[in-house]
């Protein structure tokens, strides 16, 4: 069961009735009980997987408990802290890194039998972030293994997040809700949403890059930028489809998730994008990785000599760039550990470092050819920059392997450059079995998904509240025309196989 | 108290805007779900839009291939329909009657009994799917033909309830179906057949007379006994008038047996029964000419059975004569219209079994031919399809140009197979050459087998298995012929120094 | 000490750290209003206020903190 399937909507329906039905001050044990079920089935029905995720919450849990209780003996409560921080993420990086390094080193296979459970990179995070705030400030910590366990397993979060913190979501979670009509319509609008964008859009961009990174021998030169650019079109529609779902069934309940995107391609600069994009993940590694580590006296005292020998303003920044490279190094084995994600996020760490540096050479350019700087024209150039950027890490992000990826890379400068193909019509009306109709289809997502950006910047509201104050025929109209778009156009049912999720239990 | 603030706060506005969207997105579901289902049935779907009948003819594609109502009516006055639906198992007709039921009532129930000896406990999930995407989207009658479907036989795992349930989910992604104009009549209730539900068939495969009439019986599975009970069951309970019916067709034994325990059950309901088999001779059904494929005849043999069965039913039902009522006369305007197009028909299919006699004859003296020339125009012929193998030919003063209808190369190993003058296949190269495939037959008919090699150590051909082989030098053909599902001659051409090829079998 | 004399010194530590004598900060300032105020300089802002003061803020601290109101009040409860 995933969350695009039919059953899933079938049990959120039946624990949905139950919920509103039952007293307020009840309605989260009935979530509570739900959530096991449906988790349960996300994880294909995988007592293992489920078993150990409710071990990790509770491991966590315990640990929030000791550090409170052991809030005098200093030595004994970091020790509590490391044995935690190594058992959680051990088990994270146990399931996500090491079938790449077992193969890597050729050691007989353990992890074949071993179910990571769904989420485990989500939760982890989650859980982790918990462990630490309760280090820091005994006030967190929370004294309900029942809440807690609800907050750790919260389903709508298992697919692919967000990356949440106890102090945000937790009372929330468990909070007395008031059933609110608008709050569900909401809710149903924005799954809706989601499901454009991922069944109409993201499906039918992922065919053309698929065709072309299925192929990289026939498809070169100009082929390999347009696979890039769309995978990067593809990766947004679908994550932030697959949020937009996860929002939405979290709204029908009445609790709002923090968000994870900002309109990422506004982004005028890579560090801006991360802001923007997987906003959830950003802050997590600024508040539990970046800030601590640049806090702890070794940083301090390195900065100390940076200064020393660079001055002020570069001896400052040198161990800020160190304390990110850490944290991108770990953003990496985040998403997996291979060369191939490391490079995808140290890329980032890259540019950002490059830029920072190179930052007084370019105000000087800029204000020596009289660029305007304060017009649209300059922050479309900033924008597409920092797109094109993105969709270069991107690009190897999707492909087999580093190697693979910048060796596609390679073929795309070194090969003949055909920019012809940009016109072969005929071509593209069959590309990948794509037809006419298809490219209509995605041609039309993109402009409406432009067109949902405008309003939201021009508004300052969100769509949904918008279209609220709408006249009765347009609104019905839209949603209509939303329904069966997707029902029409997406790409579900038996004969397609609907791909998971990019970002699913990344 | 309750029902104060639901009035007072405006919440009934909200509860009626729900109700409205849900409807309006039903209804838009429905025809949206018309709209892409491609095998909806106009025998079935147009008996909405038909004036009163008197006769309903319900089965398979049996039920449309039979019997001609236009015809009936202009030699007997009774208004008879063909409701079939492709592939229909006895299992759906009990939500087939009731749906053309709820439409009109009938005076008279012919039901194609064939279809029971076809009954399988496997799900094919096909079957439900042809079947109840002719059924309205919400309609209880579709659900039940499905719970009825599924409760008879072996679940295992897999069944895609959503997409059976919600046949759009199947068939939304063949947005083709929109640019067809044919799916949008839907909407407008203008789907109709022309001919009452006959359909005429311009094919012909020959095939000899099953003599199997038998009075054995064969006990009826738990299965087949299940479902035709509730079926006699549900035609007592609403007093029909009801004759079961097998039609003539390359019947087996066993299946003969089946009617017979089948009849023997009707018998104690008190219903009619009658196997046609008996009586292709009175008809004058030639099993040579007047087959489409084993299940059905073409039109040469409907016009023979309906000649025969039209009059049968004036003589042993009381069936009205509409032709004295003025109402009816568009019946006879059909008619005109039905019989002019049918003398077109008639020629073409009285044509083509020609040419196909004439293929036989041509096939029966090829054996007899030791002439190379002579022998391979002869095989020339659209009916035949012809397997060819040849390793290391020299082609000495164009000698190969005999072949070169069929791509022959010199020196190379060749396979070849041609269905008359379109290749099916051709493979030419220094290296082993080899092809397998099934001759083409009208579908129920077994499929029968062949392959081609040509490598080395010279050339083999099979047929259903069975191989032969010949040394490097020659060509092997093998002659087969389609109508007849009949291999007519098999050589092999020997190259001998200037003087051509030598035919030796 | 008295929160205006707090006030003062911070912004002393903040023209110091962006290098800027024209910063002045109040109560309510934010990371919004100060153009190199970024997650980056977040730290080494907190660690410059940390030594003028001889305080220790929390890592909870460090996370939470919204302007630099709520800093004055961190400085004051561990100052005075």
């Amino acid at each position: 069961m995933t969350i695009l399937s039919f059953s899933f909507y079938l049990l959120v329906g039946i624990s949905l009735v139950l919920y509103w039905l039952f007293p307020r001050q009840y309605r989260w044990v009935v979530l509570l009980l739900s959530n096991g079920v449906i988790a349960w089935l996300l994880n294909d029905r995988s007592y293992v997987a489920l078993g150990l995720m409710y071990g990790m919450i509770i491991v966590a849990f315990a640990a929030g408990k000791l550090f409170d209780s052991l809030d005098e003996k200093k030595r004994l409560k970091k020790f509590v802290l490391i044995a935690f921080l190594l058992l959680e993420a051990g088990i994270l990086l146990f399931s996500k890194d090491f079938v790449y390094y077992q193969n890597l080193l050729s050691i007989s296979s353990i992890s074949s039998r071993f179910v990571p459970p769904l989420g485990i990179s989500y939760f982890t995070l989650s859980l982790i972030g918990y462990g630490l705030d309760c280090y820091w400030n005994k006030n967190l910590v929370e004294k309900n293994p029942f809440r807690f366990l609800l907050f750790g397993s919260y389903y709508p979060m298992l697919t692919s997040g967000p990356i949440v913190r106890y102090r945000e979501v937790g009372n929330d979670l468990v909070s007395v809700h008031a059933f609110s009509y608008e709050t569900v319509c909401f809710g149903l609008q924005r799954i809706l949403w989601g499901m454009f964008k991922k069944l109409v859009l993201a499906e039918r961009i992922g065919i053309i890059v698929n065709t072309i990174y299925g192929d990289p021998a026939t498809y070169t030169g100009w082929f390999v930028w347009i696979a890039i650019f769309g995978f990067l079109l593809q990766l947004y529609a679908d994550f932030t489809g697959s949020m937009d779902i996860i929002y939405g069934v979290s709204e029908l309940y009445g609790i709002k998730l923090p968000e994870n995107f900002d309109l990422p391609f506004m982004a005028r600069n890579l560090s801006e994008f991360w802001r923007r994009w997987h906003i959830t993940l950003g802050a997590w590694l600024k508040n539990y990785i970046f800030y601590p580590i640049i806090k702890t006296g070794a940083f301090q005292s390195f900065s100390q000599k940076t200064m020393g020998a660079f001055g002020k303003k570069w001896g400052r920044k040198i161990p800020v760039w160190c304390a990110l490279f850490i944290s991108w190094t770990i953003m990496g084995f985040w998403h997996g550990g291979t060369p191939k994600f490391l490079f995808v996020t140290l890329w980032f760490w890259f540019w950002i470092v490059i830029g920072e540096m190179l930052e007084p050479l370019f105000e000087r350019v800029v204000n020596s050819l009289k660029i305007r700087t304060d017009c649209f024209s300059w922050h479309l150039f900033q924008s597409l920059r920092t797109f094109a950027l993105v969709s270069l890490s991107a690009g190897i992000f999707r492909a087999e392997s580093l190697r693979g990826g910048l060796s596609m890379y390679k073929g795309a400068l070194i090969s003949k450059q055909n920019p012809w193909i940009l016109f072969d019509y005929d071509m593209w009306s069959s590309f990948g079995g794509l037809t006419i109709g298809d490219w209509f289809t995605v041609l039309l997502g993109l402009l409406i998904l432009c067109a949902a950006a405008i309003i939201r910047l021009t508004t300052g509201r969100s769509v949904r509240e918008w279209v609220l104050k709408q006249n009765l025929v347009f609104r019905w109209g839209l949603w209509f025309f939303l329904l069966f778009a997707v029902l029409i156009w997406g790409k579900y049912g038996p004969g397609y196989n609907t791909a998971d999720f990019i970002y699913k239990g990344f | 108290m309750m029902h104060k603030r639901f009035f007072a706060n405006g919440r009934w506005k909200k509860a009626l805007g729900v109700v409205a969207f849900i409807g309006v997105f039903a209804l838009m579901f429905n025809y949206a779900t018309w709209i892409f289902r491609t095998n909806v049935n106009d025998d079935v779907v147009g008996l909405e839009n038909e004036g009163d009948l008197d006769v309903l003819w319900l089965g398979g594609s049996v039920a449309a291939h039979y019997f001609q109502p236009l015809q009936a009516y202009h030699d007997y006055g009774y208004c008879a329909y063909d409701f079939g639906s492709n592939a229909c198992r006895t299992d759906f007709y009990i939500n087939e009657l009731a749906y053309a039921r709820r439409i009109q009532d009938f005076d008279l129930y012919i039901v194609d009994l064939r279809t029971l000896a076809l009954l399988s406990e496997e799900v094919r999930d096909i079957e439900i799917g042809s079947w109840t995407s002719q059924l309205g989207v919400f309609s209880f009658n579709r659900f039940d033909s499905m719970y009825r479907y599924y409760s008879k036989r072996r679940l295992e795992d897999g069944i895609d309830w959503t997409s059976i349930v919600f046949d759009i989910a199947r068939t939304h992604s063949n947005t083709k179906a929109l640019a067809d104009e044919r799916q949008w009549d839907i909407l407008y209730g203008k789907r109709q057949t022309e001919t009452r539900g006959f359909e005429t068939a311009i094919q012909h495969t020959a095939f000899e007379k099953p003599n199997v009439a038998t009075t054995e019986r064969r006990t009826l599975t738990d299965h087949q006994r299940e479902v035709f009970t509730d079926l006699l069951d549900y035609c007592k309970n609403k007093k029909m008038q009801v004759l079961f019916i097998v039609n003539p067709y390359i019947v087996s034994k066993e299946e003969w047996e089946t009617y017979n325990s089948a009849a023997d059950l009707i018998d104690v309901y008190g219903f009619d029964y009658l196997n046609t088999n008996e009586y292709v001779d009175e008809m004058g059904i030639d099993f040579e000419t007047d087959f489409e494929n084993m299940n059905h005849v073409n039109y040469l043999g409907s016009v023979k059975f309906h000649k025969w069965f039209s009059k049968y039913l004036k003589e042993h039902y009381d069936l009205p004569d509409h032709r004295v009522d003025p109402e009816y006369s568009f019946w006879e305007d059909d008619y005109e219209r039905f019989k002019k197009n049918q003398e077109d028909l008639t020629s073409q299919i009285t044509e083509l079994v020609e040419s196909h006699l004439e293929a036989k004859e041509t096939g029966l003296s090829l054996s007899q031919m030791d002439d190379t020339t002579e022998w391979l125009s002869a095989i020339k012929n659209d009916n035949y399809t012809i397997v060819l193998a040849a390793s290391d030919i020299i082609d000495d003063d164009g000698m190969l140009d005999l072949f070169s209808d069929w791509e022959i190369q010199p020196g190379e190993n060749y396979v070849g197979v041609w269905e008359g003058n379109s290749k099916i296949y051709v493979g030419q190269s220094n290296e082993t050459e080899e092809y397998e495939g099934l001759f083409s037959a009208s579908s129920p008919i077994p499929q029968q087998s062949y392959g081609a090699y040509a490598g080395d150590d010279g050339t083999a051909i099979s047929v259903n298995g069975i191989v032969q082989d010949l040394p490097p030098g020659q060509i092997k053909v093998v002659v087969f012929d389609v109508n007849y599902q009949r291999v007519w001659d098999s050589v092999a051409l020997v190259q001998e120094n200037n003087r051509g090829f030598t035919l030796y079998r | 000490m008295t929160r205006e004399e707090v006030n003062k010194t911070m912004d002393e530590v903040f023209q110091d750290v962006f290098d800027d004598e024209g910063i002045h900060v109040t109560e309510s300032t934010t990371a919004k209003d100060i153009a190199d105020w970024d997650s980056m300089m977040h730290v080494t802002l907190c660690v410059a206020i940390e030594r003028k003061f001889g305080i220790k803020f929390n890592m909870d601290q460090v996370n939470t903190m919204k302007n630099v109101g709520e800093m004055m009040d961190i400085v004051l409860s561990q100052v005075s």
